[in-house]
């Protein structure tokens, strides 16, 4: 290529070709509108003859270095030059062949979109051709195998762009014996009772911590002779929180029922195992079996609770129990420092329980180191005990129903509850996958795919069962959707998974979207990043005296590019979640640090601190906020 | 008498009886001359729970003019799915065998009644 100069493409073919006029047309509207990029030189033979005989016959494709480019014989050719000589094809002035129709397609659209940081190009997601036809002669078009986010949103968009489809969802009971209806994790035992519980018990502590502040009592209750009214004392009755929360998630679950017949996927409450790459058998829950055929498979299974490991494992519940518990979980441990983990802890600690989390290592593994130790002191302030460097040795029943712990450093305690979160697993292991050549990462069973294809062609997978995908609901929903729309629409188009928000939802809520600050370091440097950062009280709890330890803090990572794109947006604060949602559409079309902070901030909220951060951390200045 | 009313013997004039599927077929297809209200519902649905005594009150009220019987839609799944029931609790009207009318959500034992004497 010229040093600095347009790239030049020489286009070789006959003008009776459709590819050929239609591959000029598009090269000559890119050299028109950017001619200082790109040149085109166009070589038309006439006809078709006249073509063949100087490319092949005569042998002008045995000048490419490319074993590709050797063997090319269908118009039109395309390759890049050396020079801007104009003129009749030039061995001499080769730089690299480039391909035919599809490829210089491929060119053009890189040629056309814009490269930065976060603005990363995708690529066209290419599928191995699965063998799906039209009238394939199987039963369905499309077999789901799982019922949860991913799984249903596949369905749906499948069965609405034509597709027949069916869709198996059947719950194994947790080792409890905890069992619930269609929907999957997030809704039945995840996401929705998580936050629920979290909403309640956030309130009942808002109540607790703020409400005489801002002049709220029990009715009938004066200030005292200093003006100030007492705390609201409040409990929080585990029986009717849980029935109102499952009450509600039963409501869901029927929900999605009536949608899927809305949309007229065939729902059944069956468990499915392969039995070859076009044939699953179904047992339902009186073990009656059955067979379907499909010409398309969508695993997205899901995973559940990978069990504890030390002795008396048995006695310990998962979180598949415990949104459920029919009596109050009372004294708990959670062993664990994951977001299951933490986020349990916490909501059983704001409904007054006495909670302590044994942790192995570090909080939140994968997550920000900063903000995930600032989690963990919140929750240390607000009654949650903290283990470190401990994990169960022992669990043994004592006293009828408790629970006698001995840990790993000696010490013993008893709790009435004992809650594993250690890590998730696949749902792959009795699936039937080895009779489909459908691969699985040995240490975590999660499959493994490319454009969620698995390596079985026509079997696909989505959601935390396949490899690579982050676990959140709206990532497996996504993912579905244009899965179906690429496997029964016309859509070429790969899922995006870079720069999702995520949110953990503690009694100090963190959201971020994009790297790290210990991943950004990693990856550029201590010296190729910054950081602005800003520690502050939200106003909400400016009034209570409770709080004037709590702070918020919220940071931004960019690099040290002129225009300073932004890497990396973290929030430690309430509504976490809320503030968080608008920031990740700007990471998607990428965003700089002049752009976030010359957006005005709406005062007076908590989210403004994002796009008024000025203090570095390299600065040394405190971060501490000032007045208005 | 309550056989004349009710081919299953399960349901008496002025009450609201609990069925099966099954039972409800055998009533809809075993005795054409006299309409059914349904009340489809779900244990855990809040305006099912606040239909009961209204539901109550009208099939006093209606006396030996309709059969009035509820289903659970949980225990009888395949049921509601197959008279498309949307949203709970879900009143059916049935008239010579089939559904000629349907009234989602809680209401009323006036409202109810009218619903039910406009197919009588």
């Amino acid at each position: 290529m010229t040093a600095s100069g347009p790239r030049v493409l020489h286009v070789a073919g006959h003008a009776s070709c459709g590819f050929y006029s239609r591959i000029t047309s598009c090269l000559g509207s890119l050299s028109l509108l950017f001619p200082s990029r790109l040149k085109v030189v166009e070589h038309d033979f006439g006809d078709r003859t006249k073509f063949r005989q100087w490319l092949v016959d005569d042998g002008f494709r045995n000048n490419f270095q490319d074993t590709t480019g050797k063997e090319h014989v269908a118009c039109p050719i395309v390759w890049i030059s050396k020079s801007l000589k104009e003129g009749d094809p030039d061995p001499a002035d080769i730089e690299k062949y480039l391909g035919g129709y599809d490829a210089t397609l491929d060119w053009c659209r890189d040629f056309t979109q814009p490269s930065d940081v976060n603005g990363h190009r995708s690529p066209v997601a290419d599928m191995v051709d699965d063998g799906h036809t039209k009238d394939h002669g199987y039963e369905y078009d499309l077999v789901v195998i799982g019922g949860g986010s991913g799984g249903m949103a596949a369905a749906k968009e499948a069965a609405s762009l034509g597709a027949k489809v069916a869709l198996c969802d059947f719950v194994k009971p947790s080792p409890k014996g905890t069992s619930w209806g269609l929907g999957g994790t997030c809704v039945n035992v995840g996401c929705i009772p998580k936050k629920l519980y979290h909403i309640g018990s956030t309130l009942r502590e808002t109540i607790q911590a703020d409400s005489n502040f801002f002049g709220i009592a029990s009715v009938g209750t004066e200030p005292d002779e200093m003006g100030q009214l007492p705390l609201m004392e409040t409990d929080m009755k585990w029986n009717v929180a849980k029935e109102n929360i499952q009450n509600y998630i039963r409501s869901l679950n029927f929900k999605y029922r009536v949608r899927l017949r809305e949309k007229s996927v065939q729902y059944l409450n069956k468990l499915a195992t392969f039995k070859d790459a076009h044939t699953v058998e179904l047992v339902d829950k009186k073990g009656r079996t059955s067979e379907i055929t499909s010409s398309r498979f969508l695993v997205a299974t899901g995973g559940r609770p990978t069990p504890l490991d030390c002795e008396g494992a048995d006695l310990a519940i998962s979180s598949d129990d415990i949104f459920f518990l029919d009596k109050d979980p009372g004294k708990v441990l959670c062993v664990g420092a994951s977001y299951i983990s933490l986020e349990c802890a916490g909501f059983l600690a704001g409904m007054s329980k006495d909670v302590t989390v044994a942790v192995r290592s570090i909080l939140l593994r994968g997550f920000d180191r900063e903000c995930s130790d600032r989690i963990g002191d919140y929750m240390k302030e607000h009654g949650v005990t903290f283990k470190m460097k401990v994990t169960p040795s022992k669990l043994e029943k004592v006293d009828g129903d408790r629970i006698q712990v001995t840990f790993s450093d000696g010490s013993v305690d008893t709790y009435d509850t004992v809650l594993g979160a250690v890590g998730r697993t696949a749902d792959t292991a009795k699936l039937g996958l080895e009779n489909v050549n459908v691969e699985t990462n040995p240490k975590n069973r999660k499959i493994k795919a490319k454009f969620e294809q698995s390596t079985c062609p026509n079997i696909y997978a989505i959601g935390d069962v396949m490899e690579g995908c982050p676990e959140l609901t709206p990532v497996a929903i996504q993912a579905g959707i244009c899965l179906s729309r690429r496997l029964f629409g016309a859509s070429k188009e790969p899922m995006d998974y870079v720069n999702v928000c995520t949110t953990v939802f503690t009694p100090l809520e963190y959201a971020c979207v994009g790297l790290s600050e210990d991943d950004a370091i990693a990856k550029y440097g201590e010296d190729g990043i910054e950081v602005y950062h800003s520690e502050f009280l939200p106003l909400e709890w400016s009034l209570s005296q409770n709080r004037h330890g709590s702070n918020a803090y919220a940071k931004v990572i960019v690099d040290k590019s002129p225009q300073e794109n932004v890497l990396g947006i973290h929030y430690v604060g309430p509504n976490a979640g809320e503030v968080m949602q608008g920031y990740g559409v700007s990471m998607k079309k990428g965003l700089t640090y002049k752009e976030l902070t010359e957006t005005v901030g709406i005062h007076p909220t908590s989210s403004e601190e994002i796009v008024t951060l000025s203090i570095t951390k390299s600065s040394g200045e405190d971060a501490a906020a000032g007045g208005c | 008498k309550a056989l004349e009313f009710s081919v299953t013997g399960v349901v008496q004039p002025g009450m609201v009886a609990d069925v099966t599927g099954e039972q409800l077929d055998a009533e809809m297809t075993g005795r054409t001359d006299s309409v059914i209200v349904v009340d489809v519902y779900a244990t855990w649905c809040g305006p099912c729970k606040l239909l009961v005594p209204h539901l109550e009150s009208a099939a006093r009220q209606l006396g030996d003019q309709a059969r009035v019987l509820k289903l659970d839609s949980e225990k009888n799944a395949s049921w509601a799915g197959r008279y498309q029931v949307q949203g709970l609790p879900t009143l059916l009207l049935i008239k010579n065998g089939r559904i000629v009318d349907r009234m989602e959500g809680a209401h009323g034992a006036d409202a109810i009644l009218g619903f039910v004497q406009t197919h009588i």
